[in-house]
């Protein structure tokens, strides 16, 4: 067999296939086309799950040079970082594996390591959102007006003592999140919508070929 | 930067150059004061967090609500005081509201396990029973097709509880065919692609009321949903201290309230200071 039909034609057909099934589950009522559309979306839960054991598998093939050849860049002591990458996921893989989340073993790991990493990069984010909000929030203009007040009466509004001090934040926080926001986000939300039909209308037509192997690339 | 430069800069400037390392030095004060000594700071209620109270308590009696959770240690300090607070509320409503907990991650379990014995939420009230009225089933894997799975083949995806009992022995989940089995989704959450799939499905195939319950940085993406999909939008550690209020009584959950009321007013404070000396430093400048 080519490898242009491994490689390209049979990956090609197999998403034309499976996109036009699951797309027509959404506007044609068909017992089979609902079956096949379920049936395709659990292989699709089960090709994932493989998924994430690939990307460990690439996680190691990317960092293992790097430790081989003591790599300083792009920050010194990437070496280091790259090691300890590995020993963690290659650790955190053995006791999934051997050990149920319920055991003590597991929650030890996780209550005394993730946790605890979790918690500060948590807050770290957010000692950076105060420092950039304090740094970044000027009104020179009306437009800068129009950001700045609606952010400070949020802040206000979704506090427990703002609503206390300030019972008139209460419909202005309405209009703000369900009207203003809401509106502006949904007009966000119909853009991306608009772009993953555009998206799906090519691969169900075998025009989009982003995800496959490409000769030389 | 020398001390003569230093020295003829205006009290405007420097005002707008607060040293980093103090202002985030008194930001950790205003957490850690409120949650070791509680300060009774004074609790109002926002709109959008006594609709979520008054939604839940207008649902037909036993109702069944399947509750997503992605209650993880990143997001843990803004939800673990909701999730708590709506918890309670479902365990208690006097519509005798029957709760499915499902999680998104695998860690979410155990951080579920964590917040419901810090609260103190580790029996189930009186009249109430686990299986009868609140199930805690496993983690579902594959993202937006995992979560599209469980709304058409529940039982396919969780044939048993996380705990490994039966659906069959389970009669809150005996007849849980698909999502037209439920009365309304919760979505606890920190990340706005997840509510968007979840909207996708719950509400986009199924029609049902999917509640929006997001942590302070989810909140911008979910509001596009509210209030026509979400009825109603209680966010994060602050909607946690509400709820308390409004189910009348107080624990670790309005001590967070406290904290995060501190933090908000000093962060508004921090910025007018900064918007007003910007001004008065530029008037200078003219």
């Amino acid at each position: 067999m080519s490898t242009v039909l491994l490689r390209r034609n049979i990956p090609l057909w197999l998403s034309i296939i499976a996109a036009t099934i699951i797309a027509l589950r959404s506007f044609i009522i068909d017992p089979s086309i609902s079956y096949w559309a379920g049936l395709l979306t659990t292989w699709g839960t089960v090709v994932v799950a493989i998924i994430s054991g690939l990307g460990v598998v690439n996680l190691i093939l990317f960092h293992t040079p790097k430790i081989r050849s003591m790599q300083n860049k792009p920050v010194v002591g990437q070496w280091f970082y790259s090691a300890s990458t590995i020993i963690f996921t290659v650790l955190f893989v053995v006791i999934g594996l051997t050990q149920l989340p319920t055991s003590s073993m597991y929650l030890w790991w996780y209550n005394v390591w993730v946790n605890p990493i979790a918690g500060l990069i948590s807050f770290i984010s957010a000692y950076f959102s105060l420092t950039g909000t304090y740094r970044a929030f000027k009104i020179r203009t009306l437009e800068g007006a129009a950001l700045v007040i609606p952010a400070l009466l949020i802040f206000l509004y979704d506090c427990p003592l703002g609503p206390y001090l300030f019972p008139f934040l209460g419909p202005i926080g309405v209009i703000l999140f369900g009207t203003i926001g809401g509106s502006m986000m949904r007009s966000a939300i119909v853009a991306i919508g608009m772009g993953m039909i555009y998206i799906s209308l090519r691969t169900i037509f075998g025009m989009e070929r982003g995800y496959m192997y490409e000769e030389g690339a | 930067m020398s001390a003569s430069s230093e020295k003829n800069k205006t009290i405007w400037w420097k005002l707008m150059h607060f040293p980093t390392l103090g202002m985030t030095g008194i930001f950790l004060l205003l957490q850690i004061i409120p949650l070791i000594y509680p300060m009774n700071i004074p609790i109002g209620v926002s709109t959008s967090t006594q609709q979520f109270y008054d939604y839940m308590y207008s649902l037909p009696e036993g109702s069944v609500v399947l509750w997503q959770s992605q209650l993880i240690m990143f997001n843990y300090g803004d939800l673990a005081p909701l999730s708590a607070a709506t918890l309670k509320l479902l365990w208690n409503s006097p519509n005798h509201l029957k709760t499915i907990i499902i999680f998104q991650d695998p860690s979410a379990p155990i951080v579920w396990d964590n917040m419901k014995k810090t609260y103190g939420l580790t029996t189930l009230p009186p009249g109430r029973t686990y299986g009868v009225d609140y199930v805690e089933m496993g983690y579902y894997v594959g993202g937006e097709l995992g979560w599209a799975r469980v709304c058409d083949e529940f039982q396919a995806v969780y044939p048993t509880d996380r705990f490994g009992v039966k659906d069959s022995t389970l009669p809150i989940v005996a007849n849980i065919k698909s999502a037209k089995d439920w009365a309304m989704v919760i979505t606890t959450n920190s990340w706005s692609g997840l509510t968007d799939y979840m909207v996708r499905h719950a509400y986009g195939r199924y029609n049902l009321p999917t509640m929006i319950l997001p942590s302070g940085m989810g909140a911008v993406g979910a509001m596009a949903y509210y209030p026509r999909v979400s009825p109603a939008f209680p966010i994060g550690a602050g909607a946690g201290a509400m709820l308390e209020k409004l189910q009348g009584y107080s624990s670790l959950g309005t001590y967070f309230g406290s904290a995060f009321s501190l933090m908000s007013f000093y962060t508004v404070v921090l910025c007018l200071i900064n918007i007003v000396s910007d001004y008065m430093e530029r008037r200078e400048k003219k």
